[in-house]
């Protein structure tokens, strides 16, 4: 056998992440052409994507007509709003991952994260650099701890943690949004009028705007950043996220070596259900300012995809949290030209299914490159 | 008259050239033997055979027609079947639907299990094989599963059987069954042939001998005109020095069982002691996992007690590493290895807490880095790449690198189940002289192996286990092959 | 990655200036975001869409774009007591529909940035985002449906360039009660979906018009606690159905097909019995069981903002649409019952007298007790 050298860096970064460029550019340019035979035209394609692409990033053309910079910053805001919460959804479901659990439950995870967070928020009065703290420590707690249930269920009962969290996602809706939000907990307001959801939370509780009112940046997205950061490196530089990282890849060597198997799944999903009772709080302190009627998007199903689209790793989870952010803050524009208001889920969605095709990628670059010192 | 030849084949994966301009000629009736080290080619050879791998150049014939093997299932269409070292068996499905499947009989398209087990049934007694056919596969012991791959190609009506490193899994008994199995085969006309590197089954099973190295076919010689150290010397390039055991000096005990139980081990007492390489004979399934597993704390005592260097201990995997006992396990890619991590991320498996691999809560990843190297250096093991997956290492490199991690730390006892398992002759050698090495410096070894040879070879005593229950105890010096046999197998008195 | 896109739309396409530049300002544009339910939902948005896009623009929306309406296709989409008043109006719709409850400010703030004159806010849902957008756009105009603005503590607050629309459903409510008293001998029913203020005030209107055309009946009420679960509402109607209940009126969101499915069954098993559907004519459910609906004419809502900013005259405000407005109504019976014609006179008589400020129409339970029914004129 030759001598090999360890594959660089880069290269190795690249192999990872092929397959997942790939499928993403493949699935834009389905739904491109798919704009284009729908709507009659190349050109009101070109004229959708790019409206896309200025709603996500900034409106550009705008800008340089003299428009105020509110055209750029707006954008920004919704793309870092949503990419904020696909990124905390996608970690949890990822850092499950590494100890080899499927957690399905983000989405009751974020659930309950957001209604602790709206609690927290409206009850109490304090400082602000009191408050958000608290705020977000109740959602993590409140995310953590219905991750918990799961975990202990796998490990005392051996029930499968896909069919406890999924269970437990309804039972979140039933208890959170059929019964605690429009009832005990619903806004009590005067008269007549009717609001829909928990009373407003005060304005100390609110996520910090990172640019003043004229846009809904706000510090949720470097709570994201900083997440993906921390986990990052947590699993590539800490000995505990490297005895994760080896109970999810290998339980029984890890086992044997001495590593303590339930307790870094227990660690794990509780750090998963924190994340995504994060995501809810990013939810209700940044932008809802109270738990909504219902909570509508499904981002601990996203999460699901961006964990699996970013190939499971922190950073790739937030590179794709950020792509699919801007697509989907920006994809609304694309109604204005006629295309159907799914289209930003419908690339999402591609995007994962090619990417569940991954072995058939790594086979197409392997044969492309074929790597250095293979052979039986 | 020739039923299959294999002319000028070449194949290269990569940058390596893995058959260069290789021909055999395999004739009806005839046992073949094709020997060579890992990574010699003659399993990549027989893939080519078989349609695993496509040929770069190279023709093969069968029946003196040209013809192209794109898959198993052209191979098993021109009667051409192969038993893998890896099992392609689905564990929760019985022997006779293992054996069946791809193409069950069928009644009303519903599988007929009455047809399917007469007809299992009658080929295992054709070729007299014994199974329990109702079993469920995962309930089987290694060398049972083997046996069931082999009915199922029996089963498929293939002419000529390839067998890759069929008795490394099978203990002395059902390797001589097997033997004489491949012989009433070939008298009945079909071809078998083995690719193996133990020299002395080679040498028992087969009529004729090719011998690869390096992807080159260098020599194809007569059984009769043959020695084991000949063909190692042909296989390897240059003699080859047999491992033996020097003279024992056992001290101290380092391990005691008193009365000990734990699922299928009943009772057992014995000690080992420092200096010395005590071997456990057995057939498969007769208590030796459980064994290494209560002394490496991966199973729970149920009775009795165990004594680590005089104290009296409840071992998890945790304490037991903390104690001093390292663990070379049967399953490496389950139990020793994390395959997608890294060589380095692998040698600080067990001891990813300490120096230095560790500075407090973080990684030492330079400390890592020197001491992977330096087992590398030290273990030959290739290639020399800490970062490389060791998935792609071989066999034999990934066990060299675990021996060297495993009693890299100074252990007092080291737990060797299945050692060589599987490795080609120069790993072997070195796994074994690691083993010796170890007992020299004063450290004391368990050693199970299926292997009766391997145990005889490096064992200072040798405990039989017979259905969990100790049957017998043998000093160096007084061992007795027959005797030990038939402690093996449960006969007291004989 | 976003540069591999743009790349992407450079390879495929060559390259293109930025898109904005084909605008055609002939018509002015009306912006309208619709809350979750979107385009499809066969109730309130779809309600204000009609009133925008074939009230007001006289176009459909067919496959990504809008599709000019002959004049008889756009009266046929009329109410025909309305035909007259409702004329076209020259806008140009632009919709933007919310995937999710977040993006309704964003969406508001978008069709803003797209020029529209007036932009519409279809639901009590959007009331926060409404107000916020309007506070930073002063000088744009917004319409926020079946909800005034309210500060945090739910106090109504006014802001200049918003104008709000409410509906009096009790006083709807109150003629679908007078008519379920006038087909029922002795008992009707009510579903409600939560037991909130905004509900109540239809049970309220309703017992009061049952008082009035049938003081003997019994009116049985049963609320489902949830406006998404038809099981809840089959559940519900079922029960109300087998403790006699002729006619089932309901106000309970997506609970009240159910109800109209238990109804629907009851009928089928030979049971006379009636639903009276709400919000929309709900008649293409079940048409032979649903007698009416209790409509809120969301459309002429709309058309009435689009119509008031083409002829300058768009005010700021809160409005209050009930029966006088023709904001809430009975959609037409088109069902036969024994005494038919006698009781649609009746209703319209009780109509008049609402309409008249004659009868006023208790919105509150509290209120429903001091009510007296006004005594009946003509004969009935």
């Amino acid at each position: 056998m030759p001598e090999t050298a360890s594959p660089s860096r880069a290269n190795v970064v690249l192999r990872s992440a092929l397959p997942s460029v790939l499928a993403i550019v493949t699935s834009l340019v389905i739904c491109f052409v798919a704009v284009a035979l729908l709507r009659g035209g190349v050109a009101v394609a070109v004229d959708a994507f790019l409206a896309m692409t200025w709603g996500a990033i900034g409106d550009v053309p705008k800008l340089v007509d003299g428009a105020s910079i509110a055209v750029l910053l707006r954008p920004w805001g919704e793309s870092a709003t949503k990419a904020a919460l696909l990124t905390l959804t996608g970690l949890s479901v990822a850092v499950a991952f590494r100890v080899g659990l499927f957690n399905i439950g983000a989405q009751g995870q974020l659930m309950v994260g957001a209604l602790a967070a709206a609690v927290v928020g409206a009850g109490l009065e304090l400082p602000p650099f009191v408050h958000v703290p608290l705020c977000l420590v109740a959602a993590g707690a409140a995310g953590a701890l219905y991750a918990l249930g799961p975990a202990i269920l796998k490990l005392r009962r051996g029930v499968h943690e896909v069919i406890s969290t999924i269970m437990l996602n309804w039972v979140a809706v039933s208890l959170v949004e059929n019964w605690l939000v429009p009832g005990p907990l619903r806004a009590q307001v005067g008269g007549g009028n009717s609001v829909a959801g928990t009373a407003q939370i005060h304005e100390s509780a609110e996520l910090p705007r990172l640019v003043g009112e004229v846009s809904r940046l706000n510090a949720g997205i470097v709570l994201a950043v900083g997440a993906a950061l921390v986990l990052w490196l947590w699993l590539s530089r800490f000995v505990g996220g490297y005895e994760w990282r080896a109970v999810g890849l290998g339980p029984e060597a890890a086992r044997a070596a001495g590593i303590d198997v339930s307790g870094a799944v227990v660690r794990a999903m509780v750090t998963s259900g924190a994340l995504a009772g994060l995501a809810g709080a990013v939810l209700v302190l940044g932008t809802e300012q109270r738990y909504p009627a219902t909570l509508g998007a499904p981002y601990g199903f996203d999460g699901i995809a961006m964990a699996l689209i970013g190939n499971g790793h922190p950073l790739g989870v937030l590179a794709t949290s950020v792509l699919f952010g801007g697509l989907r803050a920006g994809g609304t524009r694309m109604q204005l030209f006629g295309v159907h208001k799914s289209f930003p889920e419908l690339i999402q969605g591609l995007a994962l299914l090619l990417v569940a095709a991954r072995l058939i990628w790594i086979r197409l670059v392997d044969r492309l490159a074929p790597p250095r010192g293979g052979g039986p | 008259m020739t039923t299959i030849a294999l002319r000028g084949i070449s194949k290269r994966f990569g940058l390596q050239l893995a058959l260069d301009d290789v021909s055999l000629e395999l004739k009806a009736g005839e046992r073949v033997a094709v020997v060579g080290e890992n990574g010699a080619g003659k399993s990549s050879l027989m893939n080519v055979l078989y349609g695993l791998y496509a040929a770069d150049r190279g023709e093969v014939h069968v029946d003196g027609r040209a013809v192209r093997i794109r898959t198993p299932a052209d191979a098993l269409a021109l009667g051409i079947g192969m038993v893998h070292q890896h099992f392609t068996l689905v564990p929760t499905l019985t022997v006779v639907e293992n054996v069946v499947l791809g193409r069950e009989p069928t009644r009303l398209g519903l599988l007929d299990a009455r047809r399917a087990r007469d007809e299992v049934q009658a080929t295992c007694a054709r070729f007299g094989f014994s199974l329990d056919l109702g079993a469920r596969v995962e309930t089987l012991t290694v060398g049972s599963q083997q046996k069931v791959e082999i009915v199922k190609a029996l089963h498929r009506g293939v002419r000529t059987l390839i067998l890759d490193e069929p008795t490394a899994v099978l203990t002395p008994q059902e390797a001589d069954e097997l033997f004489s199995v491949t012989r009433r085969l070939s008298d009945e006309g079909l071809t078998v042939v083995l690719i193996s590197h133990k020299l002395k089954e080679v040498l028992t099973f087969a009529t004729r001998i090719a011998v690869l190295r390096r992807g080159v076919k260098v020599a194809e010689v007569a059984a009769s005109a043959s020695t084991p150290e000949s063909l190692a010397e042909l296989m390897v390039g240059h003699r080859v020095p047999t491992t033996t055991a020097t003279d024992p000096r056992p001290s101290e005990v380092v391990v005691a069982l008193e009365g000990v139980s734990a699922g299928k081990l009943c009772d057992v007492s014995c000690v080992i002691r420092a200096g010395e390489v005590v071997g456990i004979a057995g057939v498969d399934g007769n208590g030796q996992r459980e064994l290494a597993e209560v002394l490496t704390g991966l199973r729970a005592v149920d009775g009795g007690t165990l004594t680590l260097l005089g104290d009296p201990a409840r071992l998890n995997p945790g304490r037991a590493r903390a104690l001093g006992v390292a663990h070379v396990p049967e399953d490496r890619l389950k139990h020793a290895i994390v395959g997608d991590f890294s060589v380095a991320e692998n040698v600080a498996l067990g001891r990813q807490r300490q120096a230095p691999f560790a500075k407090g809560p973080r990684i030492d990843v330079e400390g890592r880095l020197a001491r992977t190297t330096a087992l590398l250096e030290a273990h030959d093991v290739r290639p020399r790449s800490p970062g490389l997956r060791i998935g792609a290492l071989s066999g034999g490199n990934q066990q060299k690198l675990v021996v060297g991690r495993e009693l890299d730390g100074a252990p007092k006892l080291l737990v060797a189940v299945q050692p060589t398992r599987g490795l080609d002759l120069a790993a072997v050698d070195a796994v074994r002289a690691r083993l010796l090495d170890f007992r020299a410096r004063g450290g004391a070894v368990l050693l199970v192996s299926l292997d009766l040879d391997e145990v005889l070879t490096l064992s200072d005593r040798v405990l039989v286990l017979h259905e969990g229950r100790l049957t017998g105890e043998f000093q160096r010096g007084a061992f007795d092959e027959r005797l030990i046999g038939q402690r093996m197998l449960g006969v007291l008195d004989a | 990655m976003r540069w591999v896109l743009l790349l992407v739309l450079l390879a495929v396409t060559g390259c293109k200036k930025a898109a904005d530049s084909k605008d055609t300002p002939k018509a002015r544009a009306v912006g309208l975001v619709t809350d979750i339910g979107g385009r499809g939902d066969q109730s309130f948005n779809d309600s204000a869409l009609r009133g925008l896009e074939a009230w007001a623009a006289g176009s459909t929306f067919k496959g990504g774009g809008y599709e000019p309406l002959t004049p008889k296709a756009r009266a046929a989409t009329v109410p025909a007591e309305l035909r007259a008043t409702v004329k076209p109006v020259p806008v140009r719709p632009l919709v933007v529909q919310s995937k999710v409850q977040e993006d309704y400010q964003p969406n508001l703030q978008l069709v803003v940035d797209q020029g529209a004159s007036l932009v519409i806010g279809v639901g009590f849902a959007l009331e926060n985002a409404v107000e916020t957008v309007a506070k930073q756009n002063p000088d744009a105009r917004f319409l926020l449906i079946d909800s005034p603005v309210l500060d945090a503590k739910g106090t109504p607050l006014k802001l200049p360039n918003v104008r709000t629309v409410v509906f009096e459903e009790h006083e709807g409510s109150f003629l679908a009660g007078a008519l379920a008293g006038l087909v029922a001998k002795d008992t009707v029913g009510f579903v409600g979906g939560m037991e909130i203020p905004l509900i109540t005030k239809f049970e309220a209107g309703f017992k009061a018009g049952v008082l009035t055309t049938n003081p003997k009946a019994r009116v049985l009420v049963q609320y489902t606690g949830s406006f998404d679960n038809v099981q809840h509402g089959k559940q519900a109607g079922a029960d109300l159905v087998n403790k006699g209940a002729e006619v089932v009126f309901h106000a309970a969101g997506s609970d009240g097909s159910g109800v109209i499915q238990a109804v629907k069954e009851a009928r089928a098993s030979g049971k006379a019995v009636f639903a009276i559907g709400v919000d929309s004519d709900q008649s293409h459910l079940a048409p032979e069981a649903v007698l009416t609906s209790m409509v809120k004419r969301v459309d002429l809502a709309v058309w009435q903002a689009v119509f008031d900013l083409d002829r300058q005259a768009f005010s700021a405000g809160d409005v209050v649409m009930g029966l006088a407005e023709g904001g809430v109504t009975l959609a037409p019976v088109t069902l036969d019952f024994p005494g038919k014609a006698e009781a649609l006179t009746r209703v319209e008589a009780l109509r008049a007298a609402v309409v008249s400020g004659a009868v006023v129409v208790p919105s509150t339970l509290d209120a429903l007790k001091t009510f007296t029914p006004p005594a009946s004129q003509g004969g009935g």
